[in-house]
């Protein structure tokens, strides 16, 4: 915590000097089998990666779909990472935001008058199966000592298998008509595809998070519960009730992801909707923004370019689409090792 | 149902069960020395993909199953320097570390397969693992086929179970090990290097989970994208499940692998439950058991910390 403290104060431009050092080395590295391979080399790989994801209407359009729901888990997942609450479980309350959303759709579906409430009331559904989803391995840890790294990797797992039972043949919800594991689609009337709409979600949840994080004795609580255990025990400070709100918070952030991914992406749910594990890259968009509130929306922008650009670059070199869990894998090994080496390169770049 | 479905579903569950628990022993076990030396390693799924992809391309390159097994070795060495360059050596955040070693791990090995063997029009079958009857012992009725009938991975890992007891409780080196990770600053001053040690483990656990990646290759001649099915997870939980003792570590991967052998033992007799749950069983029963042991479960007070001399 000290450590990060301080680096937050540290020189900005030098920072981003880092960070873009990392990032050539990832692509020259993530783009070293392709070259190997294909003769594609690193730097035109670059402007692949950078003018596909940002300078293309449907790369564009498609690094915003990324954008939303990393920004949202990341939101959650800065917090709990301040108390030290490692919650590696937003691929889970991610689903379980997304299973809860389409059943509460094709309850209302027949009875909607006003399809705005109809809306709003299908994300409080997909809020709250994220929220709930998250408070298992919360309680968990605050009344038994459960690891929550264990508890949360396992409900992932059971997460993703409850959902594919839900679209494969014996399933409930699987459309006959479809060849893929596909549940029914959603109907039109529940389609939320207004970025300005999805643009103020995300707003709104940073400000929130921002308020609770920095401006509230809560967040001064995780502070001191990250910092140290002892200290939070000696302050009279009630860690069962903070672990259960972060478990709902994180939770519920998750599953508002979830809810808006079905609502305005993939409209059914199917056994590849998370394929991606938007939850695990979720956490490097954490680490990389320093645990701020604030800045979780660059380091998922920067996810979502390379999610993006990633796939472009496997579509034109024409290799399998798998090539983008190499190439996130690549990248976040290079940056967090450009990180941990950062006071060294300081020190090199102030001196010339 | 008669008679004959039953009997038959109990020994495909042992049968297959002692399969699965090589896999889940091999790699927990390797996860016990790293975390008793306070080195948690989230990647093994990930070697393990690795593993798996080295071990099928090297059987079939060379022909023979126990180069895969060499390549196994290989893999989880090449992951393992560079999770212990990244966790140990720059003391990055293990969780972290552990995710992205997991991702570059899966990434490459089904990526590699993809542009390589997987473009091929026949799927290649790599040679498989033999089994080695145990001469005597594997003629006993019924028992035989059950216990003594495995490949020489499956009796190593077994027997490794004793041996790395014994290595961790009643050996200096083991001891040194488990200073380093209750607390690695008096072991430092008491002249221990901390980080080779846990360079050391981390790099054991690494060859360990390469190896069940391979194992779990060449018991069947096939790799597929997603071949480890969450196994590497649960071998993670069943070390913490075992309190880091590598004898409860043998329990677990009993336990666990038996579970996961209800599954293909239920499609064998052709008993219609949607496969998905019985997909879901082991984590569901590792998070009961861990519920239930968590109030005497406790890790090493170094656990997950990077060591920095200051």
């Amino acid at each position: 915590m000290r450590y990060m403290l301080k680096e937050t104060k540290s020189d900005l431009v030098v920072d981003i000097l880092i960070y873009l050092m990392a990032f050539l080395l990832a692509i020259a590295l993530g783009a070293f089998l392709i070259w190997f391979l294909l003769k594609i080399n690193p730097f035109s790989a670059l402007s692949i990666i950078v003018s596909s994801s940002l300078f293309t209407p449907i790369g564009l359009s498609s690094t915003f779909e990324y954008l939303v729901p990393l920004t949202l888990i990341s939101l959650g997942l800065a917090i709990s990472y301040r108390a030290k609450y490692w919650n590696i479980g937003a691929d889970g309350q991610l689903i379980f935001g997304a299973i809860f959303t389409m059943q509460a759709i094709f309850s209302v579906k027949n009875y909607v008058i006003w399809p705005g409430l109809a809306i709003l009331f299908v994300l409080i559904m997909g809020i709250l199966g994220g929220a709930l989803y998250g408070l298992i391995p919360a309680v968990l840890k605050a009344k038994l000592n459960v690891n929550e790294v264990l508890s949360t990797l396992m409900l992932n797992f059971i997460a993703i298998y409850f959902m594919t039972w839900l679209v494969d043949v014996t399933g409930p919800w699987k459309d006959p008509y479809a060849a893929e594991l596909e549940s029914y689609p959603i109907p039109y009337k529940f389609y939320l595809e207004n970025p300005l709409i999805l643009l103020s979600i995300i707003i709104i949840s940073i400000f929130l998070i921002y308020l609770l994080a920095e401006k509230t004795p809560f967040g001064r609580y995780l502070k001191i519960l990250g910092s140290s255990k002892n200290t939070a025990d000696y302050i009279g400070l009630n860690k069962t009730l903070t672990y259960i709100y972060l478990g709902l918070i994180s939770g519920a952030l998750s599953g508002l992801a979830g809810a808006l991914q079905i609502l305005s992406i993939s409209h059914i749910l199917s056994s590849d909707f998370d394929s991606i594990y938007l939850g695990y890259l979720s956490i490097f968009s954490t680490w990389l923004s320093a645990l701020n509130p604030l800045y979780v929306v660059f380091s998922s922008l920067l996810m979502s370019v390379l999610i993006t650009g990633g796939y472009f670059m496997a579509g034109i070199a024409g290799v399998s689409q798998l090539f983008i869990y190499y190439f996130e894998g690549v990248t976040f090994v290079s940056i967090i090792v450009f990180q941990a080496l950062k006071h060294r390169f300081k020190k090199v770049i102030k001196n010339e | 149902m008669s008679n004959l479905p039953l009997s038959i579903f109990f020994a495909d569950v042992i049968t297959i069960g002692i399969g699965y628990t090589t896999i889940f022993l091999l790699a927990s076990l390797g996860e016990i020395y790293a975390e008793k030396s306070g080195v948690l390693n989230l990647s093994l799924e990930g070697i393990m993909s690795m593993g798996a992809f080295f071990g099928y391309s090297f059987a079939i390159l060379f022909n023979n199953p126990y180069f895969g097994l060499l390549g196994g070795i290989l893999a989880g060495l090449l992951l393992g320097i560079i999770f212990a360059y990244i966790s140990i050596t720059l003391g990055v955040n293990q969780v972290l570390a552990g995710l992205s070693i997991w991702l570059v791990g899966i990434g490459i090995s089904d990526f590699l397969y993809t542009l390589t063997f997987g473009r091929s029009m026949f799927l290649l079958t790599a040679p498989t693992l033999k089994n080695v009857p145990i001469p005597y012992l594997s003629d006993l009725p019924v028992i035989g086929k059950m216990f003594f009938d495995h490949t020489i991975i499956d009796y190593t890992a077994y027997i490794l179970v004793p041996v790395l007891w014994y290595f961790l409780y009643k050996t200096k080196t083991g001891l040194k090990i488990i200073s380093v990770g209750e607390n690695p600053r008096a072991a430092d001053s008491v002249g221990i290097n901390v980080n080779k040690v846990r360079y050391a483990t981390v790099l054991f656990g690494s060859i360990m989970s390469g190896l069940s990646g391979s194992y779990i290759a060449l018991t069947v001649g096939l790799y597929q994208v997603g071949i480890i099915a969450g196994r590497g997870w649960i071998s993670i939980g069943i070390a913490a499940f075992s309190g880091l003792n590598p004898a409860y570590g043998l329990l677990g991967s009993l336990l666990f692998g038996l579970i996961s052998a209800l599954g293909p033992s239920f499609m064998i007799i052709g008993y219609k439950i949607p496969y998905e749950f019985l997909d879901i069983t082991p984590f569901l029963a590792l998070i009961v058991v861990v519920m239930l042991i968590s109030k005497r479960m406790r890790m090493p007070s170094g656990h997950g910390q990077p060591y920095k001399r200051e």
